[in-house]
């Protein structure tokens, strides 16, 4: 079964662009510490054979030397600083996607003791995450009870999934095989069954993969089954609808194409719509209250709605662009395959 | 200082004077451990309470602050007195140091009480997060909703959020009605407020203990050589420690939300039975 | 307290010649027969309850030394069953949740029940009063306190482990702690919470002492670096515990009341917890560290017959490391969702950290540098710890720095650094401290030869056992994985084996020490002629541990100026700054 599995001598595959990066680093700081660390070893075996205790020779008084301190003081603070350096820059890669994997963001709900993985697209996996070969993703994830970690040794990449907030890496996987997924936070009797297989594809047989389950989205409203489809519905089935719809100004802010721009904060202080900003605005509004509006945003709840559904919300407010805000009388939106266009009355009636 | 100081040096010291100066640091080393330790829980508190700012002042609001205001004013005169009992043991007053002793022991105790008397309202009010069930009074509301709208019997009742309602309706001030707050939230507050509380009473017993063995010893004349006054010095250490524990418990607490002085009076006197409240 | 400087014989004693000048006058080796009629700690009291109820700091610490390698054992065994377990990618002799305990079990014994209070408890007890010159501990009633307060919580934590297990991992993170795990956390935390306060009262007791009972002539600057070690370590220990314990407090009210602080579902904060247990946690790794930092100045001073190398830097790089390592602690942290930009202050600030203890292993090696070295046992740990503690160190830069710490993070690369850092450092410390004090507690010196092949069995054992998980890391092999893909088996196999080898290693001084109780050839003062102020009296010391109050005149280490007794009887200095403070002298030997 893992014979299908790219591992190979004393290093994990290199799978992805960030995995050279980190791999250099590494290599950087392991030539350093072998380096030093020779120079330690060298010194000691040295100084054992040589000062051997021989009968008559007695030993040297030398209580020391500030300018020998002062040497092996500054020498490893420079070299720690630049591992600081190079390693927070490397850091710095490792958690901002660049622009274009914003537009294929995968989820991850971890629980106990299983990886649920919905593709942008709408496919849903358990334990398994097909991906296509140079192409940028980003994956947001979150946890159902226990801290989680979304670890895939190939990339050099794993981040905690944390109940209660959403987190996330991205890749750019640049070599088509399989490699492990492992959970890589404690989280009890199932932890080291929680593993999976990450498959990066051609770009052909990703979309080979696809075919069949495919959706195209048109029309402003999203019909094809991908989380920004589920995420309408519940924008109606909770009500979010009633407050923040097209007619509307005054009740409630507008949530068109506010993804990533700085929001304006009761207190004087600007805040960037990210994924954890949208959260918190349904989990615990009264955190940010937007400048010149009322704290009258009621809290949701997990028992109202789930991290999953959450995070469908979440997706469907992520694709509102200007124009796209839901009238408050609309209601179904069309079922999945139906290629409408939004000035028909959508499948099913008001 | 230590000129006029008589009394028997232990067996592993070499002068009176080091015998002396390290029981202090004995003590003020410990006091560091308990800096720490209270410092641990004020952080997590003051996260919280710059996170859900709102709700931990509806939470301060539900609290007695009636009671808080009549305990401060017990225990820093119980600081006095044992500072004057050090004092006395350093001049060689017997009875001037059982006096102050016993005074301390007394005030703490009234704290202890009141203290006691503040829970118990908390229970009666039906404040424990989890553990209380529903007062009269929040079933009567809980009823009316249902009877308005019969939709809602389905619903889940959460005995503690029902409560705080009914109580933060009595602690309007200055008539308005309290700002939107989640009770779930406030649940973590009272969690905070019987965690914080509870470790400061416990130190509160502990040092009552050791005052009143202090104070037998006083009894048998262990103090008669007045270089053991550094006993009672280091006594009124943890003593002023356990002061200053509450000098920051109650801001962080009880100050957080709107309180009048009037409000508190009328606490107190329901606290002490000279009047009754709907608390 | 007796003040007279002789015991009662009215010959003047000849000056022996040294080669070395030890701190003080050194007490005259005893003729059988005095040593039978003069009573040394072990012997002038009998009875089971002048031990239970002794305030004798050297008893306590023999206590301590017995309990302690009680539960190493305990430790040792769930390590054994851990190890035997991953010979097989499907688990070989455990299931999972039996595994999830084992683990648990290894780490909080050996963390809490051994490597915290073995050298503080040990020989931080039994030397530092007679390091500083004093006859006791500051509170010699505390410190057996301390004792019961630390066996019995280590009992009752020991108890809870054996009834019902724990199987959150040492680290305890809620929620999994909190609302899923189905065991003692409760119980547990009790357990770790009482042993927290010994940890405290023992470090109240070494400040106090430090500060205030040196014998006269006895400055700062002539401690023992053992000493420093013991104060910077003790300074830890007052400051951190402390902040453990509050945050058992608060686990313990949310599992009781089913609020939480730390409990997301209504609105508590994971991280919070992590923020508040690491706070301690790390310090705690140098409340382990430095103590074995110590011992290994008493040890390579000695068996070189050399002053350390900078004295200043390594007393000073102690206390850097105690106040640095305060300030580190989200580096534990760096993928839990802490934030950025303090993520990359705890990665500057671990940086900075790793430089006093680089200070330290170059001073080490310079202080070989001319010496006249011999390689006892003692020796042998010592010189293994500077081999080992350098490899740990330097993984250690691995997780520190960001950016590769999230591949390496929750891998068996944090696994093997850690350990070499635990128990290639602080172990093989500790082990280097027993051999080299053992004659001086016991009286009795034990086996060379023995003592010697269990030191190589260890150093081989050991670095084996850990070697393959750097790798296995690497390969991405996560921690606390009862069952892993089969491509990581090699190296859990070779690990294993090698984990065999040293219990082996580590299960030898048991014997060869005890024996040496009944077999061994009495010891003398001062065997391993050290300069210290506790070889300078009796071994077993007497009671009170010095017959008259010592007066110093020189510092620590003056191992290469010979003549000592000469300069002290006849007041010259013989080139020996007869201040004896550590100065700065460069290079050149002084005198004849």
């Amino acid at each position: 079964m893992f014979a299908s599995l790219d591992t190979s001598g004393f290093l994990p595959p290199q799978a992805s662009e960030f995995a050279v990066q980190s791999d250099m680093l590494f290599y950087y700081i392991t030539a350093v510490c072998i380096l030093g660390s020779a120079v330690v070893y060298g010194l000691l075996a040295y100084c054992c054979f040589m000062f051997a205790r021989k009968e008559g020779v007695p030993s040297k008084r030398i209580l020391g030397s500030t300018k020998l301190e002062f040497l092996w003081t500054s020498i490893p603070l420079v070299f720690f600083l630049s591992f600081f350096v190079w390693g927070v820059r490397l850091y710095d890669i490792a958690i901002n996607p660049p622009p274009e994997a914003h537009e294929r963001e995968y989820f991850v709900v971890g629980k106990q003791w299983m990886w649920k993985i919905q593709h942008p697209t709408g496919q849903r996996e358990i334990n398994e995450l097909h991906l296509p070969i140079d192409t940028a993703v980003k994956i947001s994830g979150t946890s159902e009870d226990v801290i989680h970690d979304f670890g895939v040794p190939a990339f050099r990449s794993k981040f905690d999934v944390v109940p209660g907030r959403i987190t996330s890496a991205w890749y750019k996987p640049n070599k088509e095989g399989t490699y492990h997924l492992f959970c890589d936070q404690y989280c009890g009797q199932g932890h080291s069954q929680m593993v999976g297989k990450i498959h990066v594809l051609s770009q052909e047989n990703y979309q080979a993969w696809l075919d069949g389950s495919y959706r195209i989205r048109e029309g402003k409203n999203p019909v094809d089954g991908s989380p920004s489809w589920e995420g309408r519905k519940l924008f109606f089935k909770l009500q979010c609808v009633n407050c923040h719809n097209k007619e509307s100004e005054s009740r409630a802010p507008s949530l068109e194409a506010i993804y990533k721009t700085k929001r304006a904060i009761q207190g004087g202080t600007t805040i960037m719509a990210t994924d954890d900003y949208l959260r918190n605005s349904i989990r615990n509004p009264m955190l940010h209250i937007r400048d010149g509006w009322k704290p009258i945003m009621p809290a949701y709840t997990r028992s109202q709605v789930t991290e999953e559904e959450l995070l469908n919300v979440i997706s469907y407010i992520k694709s509102l662009r200007p124009g796209d805000l839901p009238s408050r009388t609309e209601s179904t939106p069309a079922p999945v395959g139906a290629k409408t266009q939004d000035t028909q009355a959508p499948a099913g009636g008001n | 200082m230590a000129a006029n100081l008589k009394g028997p040096v232990a067996h592993h010291f070499n002068n009176l004077n080091q015998q002396l100066t390290t029981v202090r640091m004995g003590m003020w080393m410990f006091l560091v451990t308990e800096v720490l330790f209270f410092g641990g829980a004020f952080c997590a508190y003051t996260a919280y309470r710059v996170w859900f700012t709102s709700d931990f002042e509806a939470g301060s609001a539900a609290l007695n602050v009636g009671i808080a205001s009549v305990n401060t004013f017990l225990l820093l005169t119980s600081s006095l007195t044992i500072t004057l009992g050090i004092r006395a043991a350093y001049a060689g007053n017997p009875k001037g140091l059982r006096n102050y002793l016993l005074a301390t022991i007394i005030l703490g105790v009234a704290f202890l009480g009141l203290k006691g008397r503040e829970y118990q309202l908390d229970y009666q009010e039906g404040l424990i997060p989890n553990v209380s069930v529903l007062t009269p009074e929040a079933q009567k509301v809980v009823n009316e909703r249902i009877a308005k709208d019969p939709g809602k019997a389905d619903e889940k009742v959460y005995p503690f959020n029902e409560n705080l309602a009914v109580v933060l309706h009595h602690e309007k001030f200055k008539g308005e009605p309290f700002v939107a707050y989640d009770p779930f939230r406030v649940q973590l507050f009272f969690m905070f407020y019987y965690s914080m509380t509870g470790l400061h009473v416990l130190h509160m017993i502990i040092g009552l203990g050791l005052l009143t063995w202090q104070y037998i010893l006083a009894c048998r004349g262990f103090f008669d050589y007045n270089a053991r006054y550094v006993y009672i010095e280091a006594m009124s250490l943890y003593w002023h420690f356990v002061d200053m524990a509450w000098m920051f418990l109650l801001p962080l607490l009880y100050l957080a939300g709107p309180h009048s002085a009037s409000q508190a009076l009328e606490q107190f006197k329901v606290a002490i039975g000279l009047a009754s409240g709907t608390h | 307290m007796t003040t007279a400087n002789s015991i009662g014989t009215d010959t003047p004693m000849a000056i022996p010649k040294l080669d070395y000048t030890p701190q003080m006058s050194p007490e005259p080796e005893l003729t059988p027969t005095e040593q039978r009629e003069k009573p040394n700690y072990l012997n002038w009291q009998y009875g089971l309850l002048s031990w239970v109820l002794t305030v004798d700091h050297k008893r306590i610490g023999l206590m301590y030394l017995v309990s302690v390698s009680i539960f190493f054992m305990f430790g040792a065994i769930a390590a054994g069953l851990v190890r035997t377990n991953l010979i097989m990618p499907t688990g070989a002799i455990l299931e999972l949740d039996q595994y999830n305990k084992a683990f648990t079990a290894h780490g909080t014994i050996m963390l809490f029940l051994f490597l915290i209070p073995v050298i503080p408890g040990v020989l931080g007890n039994f030397l530092v009063p007679m390091m500083v010159g004093a006859k006791d501990m500051a509170f010699p009633k505390l410190n057996l306190m301390s004792y019961y307060v630390w066996a019995a919580g280590a009992l009752f934590f020991v108890w809870q482990l054996t009834v019902g297990g724990l199987d959150t991992g040492w680290t305890l993170y809620p929620p999994y702690s909190s609302k899923y795990s189905h065991t003692n956390v409760l119980y547990a935390g009790l357990g770790i919470f009482i042993t927290g306060f010994s940890s405290i009262l023992t470090a109240i007791n070494i400040i106090a002492t430090v500060h205030k009972m040196r014998c006269p002539g006895m400055t700062w600057g002539r401690l023992p670096l053992f000493v420093w070690a013991m104060y910077a370590t003790s300074v830890i220990q007052i400051l951190a515990t402390p902040v453990l314990a509050v945050t058992v407090v608060m686990l313990a009210v949310e599992k009781i009341f089913g609020v939480g602080i730390y409990d997301p579902t209504i609105g508590g904060d994971p991280i919070l917890f992590q923020h508040m247990f690491w706070f301690y946690s790390h310090p705690a790794v140098y409340i382990m560290i430095l103590p074995g930092m110590g011992v290994i100045n008493e040890v390579l001073t000695c068996f070189s017959r050399k002053n350390i190398f900078g004295y200043k830097a390594v007393a000073w790089s102690s206390v850097g490391i105690a106040v640095v390592g305060f300030l580190v602690w989200g580096h534990h942290m760096f993928l839990a969702g802490q934030g950025y930009f303090l993520g990359q202050v705890f990665a500057l600030l671990t940086m900075l950290v790793a430089v006093p203890s680089a200070i330290k292993v170059f001073n080490w090696t310079a202080t070989l540098y001319g010496g006249s070295i011999t390689f006892q046992a003692p020796m042998i740990f010592a010189i293994g710890f500077i081999i080992l503690f350098t490899i740990g160190g330097v993984t250690g830069l691995f997780l520190g720095s960001m950016g590769t710490d999230i591949h390496l993070h929750d891998t068996y690369f944090v696994i093997a650094h850690f350990h070499y850092t635990m128990v290639g450092g602080m172990m093989f410390a500790w082990q280097a401290g027993l051999h080299f004090w053992w004659p001086k507690m016991t009286g009795k010196m034990y086996s060379d030869f023995w003592s010697r092949l269990a030191a190589v069995v260890m150093l081989v054992g050991f670095a084996l056992t850990f070697l393959p998980q750097f790798v296995a890391g690497y390969m991405g092999m996560p921690r606390r994985y009862p069952n892993y893909p089969p491509e990581f088996q090699i190296y859990n196999v070779l690990s294993t084996a090698a984990a065999y080898l040293q219990g082996i290693g580590f299960a030898m001084p048991a014997f060869y020490l005890i024996g040496s109780l009944f077999f061994g050839k009495p010891a003398g003062n001062n065997p391993f002629r050290a300069t210290g102020l506790e070889w300078q009296t009796s071994s077993p010391p007497g009671p009170h541990n010095f017959e008259s109050l010592p007066q110093v005149y020189f510092g620590p280490y003056e191992y290469s100026v010979p003549d000592g007794l000469k300069i002290l009887n006849d007041g010259s200095t013989n080139g020996v700054h007869s201040n004896g403070s550590a100065n700065t002298d460069k290079g050149a030997a002084h005198g004849s």
